[in-house]
């Protein structure tokens, strides 16, 4: 049957909703500590259920999806007739938990009567291929994680920059740079092109970093980006040490053919001359 | 038509507003279009040319029948026929690993013909080959600060730290840029489809901007940088023009 709102909506729950809902089945621990944590309305400082974060982020996601799912509604991208069955999480109806969820993503069923089907379509596209497994875990580590956990993952980044500064011919081993790779590719500005005012209207925006002063968290994870901040300035100056390195090897590799070309013009000339001289003496012709 | 992409890793923001091109115009209404992924930090070149060649069967000559329906719902009528066209973009590594699996199908052919086998994967030899400032000359010598500006610092700095395919294959002068240059150069008179049509940005201040012997003369585009040269947008329609022809209007 052809039927291309249809067609959209099924290809956005492939990408949008069964890969958190899958997520959620596969990580039961992770779904039930945030639900426990949801139903303690323990959100703020330390008091997080241990685990939590995972399930929380994935959560939130779930939140947005069903935005999402509105404004494409609004926007006739999606059909309004058939529905996505209804998102249940353990055994409790997401709708039930977007209140709470709210701490986090603040208010996201807005009016997006306005949105452009041409445009909602390539945002949609960029947003599923955004989220990889760096942002995701920048994003629990930054929103939802605890304090210990947040110490240590960044002592870890910051150790591997401090490293690279001192040796910038080091080479890292590949599980040491998954372990840092959310630093590296997490941020907001390693995944879009630009700071887009315009990114603010979708439903995305509670994850943009543009949006985070609106949020109650975010005082807690001020002082995680600002780490963050400080520990990609070390690669940064590092990798230009690295690049001005090269030129100057690329440099000083010119200069040396170049001064080797000259060298061996004279030795290839002192050589016929010994040669000659030789045979000469050799045969006791010439000179004496 | 296949979109393979760059060293940032994202299989359709590269592209910037090709997916949505089917409102513009007829003939991208008509175009089904595949964006490849792949880990251009981690992911060997040539296992990326590999899995182009070996995997492109699958959604040519007949279209990919997984993503023709989903839970019983098909984007058209008609979602059997075969395509009557195959057009290859690649942009910078892209444009790279597009030229090796070209390369390597044609060689395949060869080496099958003379065993007295049928060749496989072959299907990308169908292809129309147009690249946006390939990578296949390498890096430029002021090529790594080029490369954080138009990849990022995060691609550069995992390129660079894990030594991957990329940061290693792309010095100039090294051996897969070689080999992919030379098997090229010898297998395009009897394979004139391994002939690439080239865009280049003017300033490209991240790859040489050297074409093979037996491309066809590369067109240039001033204003555009390395990053946005293969990006259409309302204010830049080159890009569209190009994959649909491999000529500049």
């Amino acid at each position: 049957m052809t039927d291309i709102p249809l067609y959209r909506l099924r290809a956005f729950e492939a990408s949008f909703i069964e890969p958190h809902m899958l997520f959620l089945e596969e990580y039961p621990q992770a779904r039930d500590d945030a639900l426990e944590l949801l139903a303690l309305h323990l959100m703020a400082g330390d008091q997080f259920v241990r685990g939590a974060s995972h399930g929380l982020l994935r959560m939130c996601l779930l939140v947005e999806s069903e935005a999402w799912l509105e404004a494409g509604r609004r926007a006739g991208y999606f059909p309004y007739a058939a529905g996505t069955p209804e998102i249940v999480i353990g055994e409790v109806p997401l709708d039930k938990l977007a209140a709470r969820l709210g701490y986090y993503t603040g208010p996201l069923q807005e009016a997006f009567s306005s949105a452009d089907p041409n445009r909602l379509a390539t945002q949609l596209a960029l947003e599923a291929e955004g989220l990889t497994p760096s942002r995701l875990e920048y994003l629990r580590l930054l929103i939802f994680a605890e304090n210990d956990e947040q110490r240590k993952r960044i002592e870890q980044a910051e150790q591997v920059a401090a490293l690279f500064v001192r040796r910038p011919d080091i080479t890292m081993p590949t599980d040491a740079m998954d372990e840092i790779s959310w630093v590296l590719h997490g941020p907001d500005d390693e995944i879009y092109e630009e700071d887009d005012p315009s990114l603010m209207e979708w439903p995305s925006r509670w994850r943009r970093e543009q949006s985070w002063h609106e949020r109650q968290w975010a005082e807690n994870a001020q002082n995680l980006r600002d780490r963050v901040k400080r520990c990609r300035q070390q690669f940064e100056a590092a990798i230009a040490q690295v690049a001005l390195d090269e030129r100057r090897a690329g440099e000083l590799q010119n200069r040396d053919v170049n001064a080797a070309a000259e060298t061996v013009g004279y030795s290839e000339a002192a050589a016929v001359d010994a040669d000659i001289l030789y045979w000469d003496q050799e045969d006791g012709i010439g000179n004496e | 038509m296949v979109f393979v992409h760059g060293f940032r890793g994202k299989a359709v923001a590269t592209w910037d507003e090709f997916s949505s091109s089917g409102h513009t115009d007829l003939w991208w209404r008509d175009t089904d279009m595949l964006f490849v992924g792949y880990d251009s930090a981690h992911d060997n070149i040539t296992a990326v040319a590999d899995r182009v060649r070996t995997n492109l069967r699958k959604f040519y000559p007949k279209p990919h029948t997984p993503a023709m329906n989903l839970g019983g719902t098909t984007p058209r009528d008609d979602t059997s026929t075969p395509y009557g066209e195959l057009v290859a973009l690649g942009h910078s590594l892209g444009g790279l690993v597009l030229r090796r699996a070209m390369a390597d199908a044609a060689q395949d052919r060869l080496d099958s013909e003379t065993a007295g086998e049928k060749p496989q994967h072959q299907e990308i030899l169908n292809a129309k080959l147009r690249l946006f400032s390939p990578a296949s000359a390498g890096f430029r010598p002021a090529g790594m600060l080029g490369l954080v500006k138009a990849s990022g610092l995060g691609t550069v700095v995992e390129m660079y730290l894990r030594r991957s395919s990329a940061y290693t294959d792309l010095q100039p002068g090294s051996e897969l840029l070689v080999t992919t240059r030379n098997r090229t150069e010898q297998l395009a008179p009897q394979f004139s489809q391994l002939r690439a049509r080239i865009l280049w940005a003017n300033p490209d201040d991240v790859v040489n901007t050297e074409r093979y012997n037996t491309d066809f003369v590369a067109e240039t585009v001033d204003q555009q940088s390395h990053s946005t040269v293969c990006k259409p947008n309302p204010q830049y329609g080159l890009p569209l023009h190009f994959g649909a022809t491999g000529r500049r209007p």
